[in-house]
Parts: structure tokens; sequence; C-alpha cells
């Protein structure tokens, strides 16, 4: 991949994946842009990301996949990422309850750090589970629909829904992009990935005071 | 309610079957904390810079005997022997031994500081404090199969690679109530883990996080992890400016490839091998390691790097296909880190970091009225004047104290400058050598120097040209303790 040369598409969105540690957003990842589940997966130190192309309505969209680290504390260095994101996928483990109740705080990060109009999925997985299910489909369904949020479940370990909870986030993106709905968000360029935060400010600044 | 109930009741389950295995494995080893019974664990890497079996025997010597009783500037003597040591190769079997060894010579070295473990359970032997109940528990549970899941020692759930780093995790969350748990500290521990058992690699993982300061980077605000990242980018702007220009054109920040070096100190990406020699270096010289090991690793391979095509072909091969380096690449690395001092550097840049921090926040705040904003002005002309005169004089430091207020300037704590300048000339301790027992030792070093003047007349030869210019260059002349021989 390194070395290829600049790839040919109309629109790069880029989605970031977020949730509790341990709910699978490095598989979901994984299987979606290599079709690739790995049961002996490290944990995601920092930031990930991966790319995978599709065609919507004859259109080709990269989409650019963003996995962080779900430790709390992280947010600290990662809240940068969120800008310039069109889809955010919000993902708990359904046989965890603690991770659905925390999807509250996720989305509070979410409008205080991204576009207001982003794409948000809320996503349930590890549907493999199923004798450990500790999250009622209903349940969260309606607390989907209460937030204005597209609700699916997946298990990236068989991968039911995953490739489905992708596309879904990407039409409704290139839906809303059609309609113009995101403005300050540069979308088709190759770097549209903003770096704004404080470090990435301060050598700016300070090397244009510098020369 | 039924899934809280089933939730508890796994946990407790888990939390049972954990104990249940550290009782039978307590009734084994009673008498644990002795370094006689420190055992070769899993150490099956490819070792950078292979100890030679001359080396070994230096070592083993060195770790025979028992220094504790030297003065102060015996030590100064005995560290040129160490560095020297070292330079030429760890044993991987004896690596964890050589490690605590070290701790040993840091705290004779005057080094020891008061530590901020939490308070009830200072001081309180291992297993008393193992007894306790984390909150951070659950978070460490989740990642025990998520460290190392390839390596023999922890692949086996619940076996006792992953027991006694669930145990070691626990304790430490326990001792530091500030940092807790923080991912990328199982992995820290890990390595010890592999290297020596429980309760030693706790007293290593205890020294790396509070003596040489390695906590502050997993901090809840993680402000000092940010600050070694802004270090190293200024180390490249400094240093390797094409490279610098070519990674700001693609908006690529140390914080997308360089946070979990540090946060792992390299081990959840590079092999082995290479980051058991920076654990070695960091041992001899402190966590200033960590930022030279990355400076070198990408001044080395800006080339490289800046043929990478746009912003993702370069993550990529800063992520993937830097950790795959050759052996000689990596070894060429280390050398080059062992006699490098930017600790000057590195405390300048940590202030400018808090003095923009600072005038960023005032930016903010103060941006409403125009008197507020003139003065936000004249800060920022005073601050760049700062920067031009840092980035052309090489007293940075002096510059820049002039501006940083007194709480900044306390934040720098003493551990963080280089070992190298404690170092006096070696000469005044032969002759400032009185009592008996002092000289007693004295003569087991010049065993010891004998050993290694042996070592190095024989080997010098088999040595390659470049290990021999490299030792030349970090003791530029003849090491000051075969001078007294």
């Amino acid at each position: 991949m390194s070395f290829q040369g600049p790839e040919e598409y109309d629109y790069l969105f880029k989605i970031v994946l977020i949730g509790d540690s341990g709910v699978g957003k490095s598989n979901l990842l994984s299987r979606f842009t290599r079709n690739e589940f790995n049961l002996e997966s490290k944990s995601t130190i920092g930031v990930e990301f991966a790319t995978r192309s599709i065609v919507v309505e004859g259109k080709k969209l990269k989409a650019q996949i963003w996995d962080t680290a779900g430790q709390e504390r992280f947010r600290a260095i990662t809240s940068a990422y969120y800008r310039g994101a069109v889809g955010a996928m919000l993902v708990y483990d359904i046989a965890k309850h603690a991770t659905f109740e925390n999807i509250d705080r996720w989305l509070k990060e979410l409008r205080d750090h991204a576009d207001d109009n982003i794409v948000v999925l809320l996503v349930g997985n590890k549907t493999d589970l199923r004798h450990l299910r500790a999250v009622m489909s209903e349940d969260a369904a309606e607390y989907a629909d209460r937030n204005n949020l597209i609700f699916i479940e997946t298990s990236a370990l068989d991968s039911t829904n995953v490739e489905h909870a992708f596309q879904q986030c990407l039409n409704e993106v290139y839906k809303r992009v059609a309609d113009r709905h995101f403005s300050n968000v540069n979308i088709g360029q190759t770097t549209a990935l903003p770096t704004t935060n404080l470090q990435s400010t301060i050598l700016e600044k300070k090397f244009c005071c510098n020369s | 309610m039924n899934h809280l109930w089933r939730k508890a009741i796994a946990d407790t389950l888990y939390l049972v079957k954990i104990n249940k295995k550290n009782n039978k494995n307590n009734n084994k080893n009673n008498n644990f904390d002795k370094l006689k019974q420190v055992r070769p664990l899993k150490v099956n890497y490819d070792e950078i810079t292979p100890c030679l079996r001359r080396v070994s025997v230096v070592w083993d010597r060195m770790l025979k005997q028992n220094f504790s009783s030297l003065l102060l500037v015996s030590i100064c003597y005995k560290f040129d022997l160490l560095k020297c040591s070292i330079f030429l190769g760890v044993p991987r079997k004896r690596r964890g031994q050589i490690w605590l060894y070290l701790i040993h010579q840091w705290k004779h070295l005057g080094r020891h500081q008061q530590h901020n473990y939490s308070d009830e359970l200072e001081g309180r032997p291992y297993r008393e404090i193992l007894k306790n109940w984390s909150t951070h528990q659950h978070a460490i549970l989740i990642d025990l199969g998520r460290t190392f899941p390839g390596h023999p020692l922890f692949s086996t759930q619940l076996g006792a690679g992953q027991i006694a780093l669930f145990n070691i995790l626990k304790a430490y969350s326990l001792i530091d109530a500030q940092v807790g748990y923080c991912q990328g500290i199982s992995f820290v521990a890990g390595v010890l883990l592999m290297h020596a058992p429980e309760e030693l690699s706790f007293k290593l993982l205890k020294h790396l996080m509070f003596d040489l300061g390695l906590r502050k980077q997993y901090e809840m605000d993680m402000i000092h992890l940010q600050i070694k990242l802004y270090q190293l980018s200024r180390l490249v702007h400094d240093l390797h400016r094409d490279l610098f220009e070519h990674l700001e054109g693609l908006e690529i920040n140390p914080t997308l490839y360089a946070a979990s070096w540090f946060l792992t100190v390299f081990s959840s990406q590079f092999p082995l091998g290479f980051v058991a020699r920076v654990f070695d270096l960091i041992f001899l010289q402190g966590i200033d390691v960590i930022t030279k090991v990355a400076l070198v690793l990408l001044g080395n391979h800006k080339e490289l790097i800046k043929q990478c095509q746009g912003f993702e072909g370069t993550v990529d091969f800063l992520k993937t296909t830097l950790p795959e380096m050759g052996i000689i690449q990596m070894e060429r690395i280390i050398n080059q880190v062992f006699d490098m001092d930017i600790s000057r550097q590195l405390q300048s840049y940590k202030s400018e970091y808090y003095l923009l921090k600072d005038e960023m926040m005032a930016l903010k705040s103060n941006s409403s009225t125009d008197a507020a904003s003139k003065n936000v002005v004249a800060k920022k002309t005073s601050t760049a004047a700062t920067i031009t005169a840092m980035s052309s004089t090489n007293n940075s430091s002096i510059t820049i104290t002039t501006f940083s207020t007194t709480a900044e300037q306390q934040r720098v704590s003493p551990s963080e400058t280089s070992a190298t300048t404690t170092l006096a000339p070696a000469t005044t301790t032969l002759t400032s050598a009185t009592t008996t027992t002092e000289q007693q030792h004295l003569q087991q070093l010049a065993t010891y120097c004998i050993i290694l003047e042996d070592f190095l007349n024989s080997a010098q030869p088999c040595l390659s040209e470049e290990l021999r210019n490299d030792l030349n260059k970090i003791f530029k002349k003849k090491p000051k303790f075969l001078l007294n021989q």
C-alpha cells in the first residue's frame, strides 16, 4: 500500500469509530477494510486508520476509517480527530451493559467536537454472543430513535451486518453531501484531515514567527 | 437488573479464578524476593548486539558482587564500566537481573526521590498490596488477552503470564491512585515479566514509573505525553528540517504515529530484541532515551519516509514498515542513542510548550476586548523573540528561563537530567580511597577492569570497524577506568 500512486475517487469520507475499550472497534475496522477478524488483536494505543472504497450511485467513495483507543483519558489526545469527520459509529458490546450506558458520554463527546451534521450510527457489536446478551435490541433501538441515530447490530466475528453498517453510514453521508449539508468540511480532497490540536497549532504559529 | 447481576457474577467468578491460581503460586514460591532466584523466562527473541562470551564473563562477575557499600565517588568510576558493558551487549537470559542491578546503581548515584505512592499502601509488601480491591480491575481484565497476544507467556487465557500481568497491574493501580491503570502500561509490564518473575517485575515497574518518571505520561490529562510529542516535533524540526517540512505538508504530526512509541516504549509494534535494548538504555540513562530513539529512528529513515506517497502511504510506512527494519539498522540506532545528549533541548522545549499553551489560552479568553488583544499581541511578539533567540543559540535553556514561571521550572524534576553529567574524573577515585573496605571494593573493581581490558584487547581485532569507531566515540579516548590500571 505504501508506494501506490494516488488513487482515483470522487469523494473521501472520514469516519470515526468510538466507544468503550474492548467493544470490538478495531475488529469492525479490519472486517470491513480487509475482511479479517483477529481473536488475538492488541489493544489500540493511540490512533489507527484504514481505508476502503465503495461505489454509491456511480460515484466512487473512499472511506477513511479512524479507530481510537477507548479508554477515557485518551480523549485528551484523540479529540482533534473528530474534526473533518462526516460519519461516526458509536460502538457498544451487546454482552456488556456498561458499554451501552456509556453511549451517552460518547454522544456528548461527538456533539462537542464533531460537525453538527455528522451521520451517527449506533452499533451493537458482538451479536455472536447470543447467550450473553445484556442489552436488548428494543432498548437500543428506542435510544437511537430518541437521539436521531441509525441503529444496527453487528458481529465482526461472523461478519453479520458489518458490510451493511458501513454501507448505510456511507450512503447517508453521501446523501447529506449531495444535499450540501456539510459546509465546513473539505470533502473530496486527499488531505481532508485536519490536525488542529494544540500541538500543530503551536508549531504552525511558531514557525511563522520564526522565519 | 438481571444483566447487572450476571455481570457481577461473571466478574466475581473471574476474580475468584485468579485468586485461586495466585494462592497456588504463593505456596510454590514463598521466599520469592531473592536475586538468586531470578530465573530466565521466555526470552527467545533475536538479540540486537548479541552478548559475546567475554562480556558475559564481566557481567557474571559484576552481578555476583554486592557494591552497595561503595562510596559515591567510586560509583562514578563504576558507571563507565557499566556503560561500556551495556554497550557491548547484555545477555538476554540475565537481562532482568541486570536491570535490577542497574536500579541499585541508580539508587547509589544519589538520585533517590520521595515517591508519591498512595499513602496507606506505601512500603507494604507486594502480596499485602494485592489483597486490596482496585477500581481498575475491570479495565485491566479487558487488556489481559490483548497484551502480546502472540507471545507464549501471555497467549493462554488466565495462564501464568496473564495472571502475573493482572497482579502487577492491579498492584500498581493501587499504589498510584493518580495514574491507576492506563492502556500502554500493560505492554511495559509485559516486557518486564518476560525477563523477571512477578514480584521483581513489579519492583522494576515501580522504578520506571516513579524514580525515572515514566508515570507522568499516563496521567489523566496526558499533558506529559503531549509535551513529549511536542519535543519530538521540535527536535525533528531542528535536526531534520526537510523531514519536518515533508510531514507538516502532509499534516502528519507525532500524535498519529508516536503516541504508542511512548506509551508502550515501542513494544506494541517493534521486535522484542530492539525493545529490550531500549529498556537497557532506559535503566542506564533514564526515560529521555525514548525520545532519542524516536528521533534517531525518524532521522535514519528520512529519505525513505520522504519517498512515501501521500498521507496514507507515509503513515502506513511509519506504523508498519519502520518496525520491520533489519537488525543492523536497529543496532545502529541503539549505538547512536548511547552517546546522545538532548537534555538541554528537552528542557527548553518543555518550558516552551507551557509558555505557548498559556498563550493559546490567553488568546482564546482575551480576544473579546481590544485592550486585551493588544496585550496579547505584545505578548506574542515577546514569544516570537524568545523562540528566535532559542533556535539561534545553543544556550537555549538560559534564554527560556527568563520567560518561564517558577512553577514551570519546578516541573523539571532532577531525574530528567542526564546521568552522564554526574560523572566525576575517575582519577580522584583512587586517591580518595582511605578506608579499608573501600580499598577492598576498589580492588574488586580493578579486577573487573582487568577482565574488561583483557576483553577489549583480545576482542578489538574481532570487532567490526563500525563498532570500534562507536566505542571510541563514546569514550573519546581510552575508557577512564582503564587508564588507572
